[in-house]
């Protein structure tokens, strides 16, 4: 059993990290939140002490693959997240860069009306509908310029 | 052309999931190479915008939470198990060094009442030492209180909810930070404790099954 000093260490050190990685890849806080006190929980169990803190994401990021595997694809795709979960996955040495640069490139890169209406589709989960309600778009020309713009940033990332 | 007739009829489906089968979602989302990248891309974005919009993580909290599920997995502690134990040894030993003094003092009593009546007034301490020793019995086979002395309730509580094989639930973060000043004995029962915490008038204790809830009045 992981002495209680060492376990709140590797917590305190790690815990924000880490929820925040689950959190990104699952898209529910409650869940996120399951998956790291489980990773904790096996850790408390056993005498092991990663001394790496890429151990502990790759231990989030595959729980979190687990998670997503067992989902129905309407589930999945309600959320956003994968279908396809194994090619798709980042490796874990830097796992937040990524989104890090997307998020750089939307603001520097595009331009008015596209950049409200990706913040509004992918920040707010605003249907296209509402957006061009709210934008007073027509609803084509919301499609048209949410679609250049998941191209421009597909095409820079390729 | 038809690469964007795609990409609208994925990003359609994305707003209203629920109106179409899996089947339906399937071929859509693998109609051909460029719309599958195309919703590869849209997760990538979906999970940048999650990381950027994070909130605020109180890691105490978690930690305290973390700490009440090892706790509750746990059977009682090693050390209340031990001071138990401990407690019965003590008990049978000094039972027995009392039944042995017992049976030698009413054993000399009776030679000096019967050969000698000049020793019929051998000092009363010995009659009185034997009555003063003799331990009721729920002393032997009750264990040590522990005494919480200026003592957070995120430190007592679990502790105590631990042997019961309880939670702990504040709906309080304040309440957690009270320290108190609190002596519990392990063999009362837990809707008695939880009766006593409540006589501190800063908190209320509730017993839902096995959780204890404190919140503030």
């Amino acid at each position: 059993m992981l002495d209680k000093e060492i376990l709140e260490q590797l917590f305190c050190r790690n815990y924000v990290r880490m929820i925040r990685l689950a959190k990104t890849l699952l898209g529910d806080d409650d869940e996120a939140k399951d998956v790291v006190q489980d990773i904790f929980l096996r850790l408390a169990d056993s005498d092991f002490r990663p001394q790496k803190e890429a151990y502990l994401l790759t231990a989030v990021r595959n729980s979190c693959l687990n998670r997503i595997r067992q989902m129905q694809l309407r589930e999945r795709v309600k959320r956003l997240l994968p279908t396809d979960v194994e090619p798709d996955m980042q490796p874990t040495d830097k796992p937040f860069e990524i989104f890090h640069e997307v998020a750089v490139f939307v603001d520097k890169h595009m331009q008015e009306p596209h950049r409200s209406i990706f913040h509004h589709r992918f920040d707010d989960d605003m249907t296209i509908r509402e957006i061009a309600i709210t934008l007073d778009m027509n609803p084509n020309t919301t499609y048209k310029y949410l679609i250049q713009s998941i191209e421009k940033i597909r095409s820079h990332f390729k | 052309m038809e690469t964007n007739a795609n990409i609208r009829q994925l990003l359609e489906m994305l707003d209203n999931p629920d109106a179409y089968t899996e089947q339906e979602i399937r071929d859509i989302i693998n109609r051909d190479e460029d719309t599958r990248q195309v919703y590869r891309t849209i997760v990538e974005v979906k999970r940048s915008s999650r990381h950027k919009n994070h909130k605020d993580i109180n890691v105490d909290a978690a930690w305290q939470e973390l700490e009440q599920k090892i706790q509750a997995r746990r059977p009682a502690r090693p050390f209340l198990r031990f001071n138990k134990i401990a407690a019965s040894f003590i008990g049978i030993i000094l039972l027995s060094a009392i039944a042995v003094a017992a049976i030698h003092i009413v054993h000399n009593h009776d030679k000096a009442t019967t050969t000698d009546n000049a020793q019929s007034s051998m000092p009363n301490s010995q009659y009185s030492m034997f009555n003063v020793q003799h331990p009721k019995a729920d002393t032997i086979t009750t264990t040590q209180p522990v005494v919480f002395d200026n003592t957070t309730l995120e430190k007592m509580l679990p502790e105590i909810a631990s042997h019961y094989g309880a939670t702990v639930e504040f709906r309080d973060d304040k309440a957690r930070r009270l320290r108190f000043h609190f002596v519990w004995k392990s063999e009362e029962q837990l809707d008695r404790v939880v009766q006593r915490l409540n006589l501190f008038e800063s908190i209320i204790v509730k017993l839902d099954d096995t959780k204890i809830i404190v919140e503030k009045p």
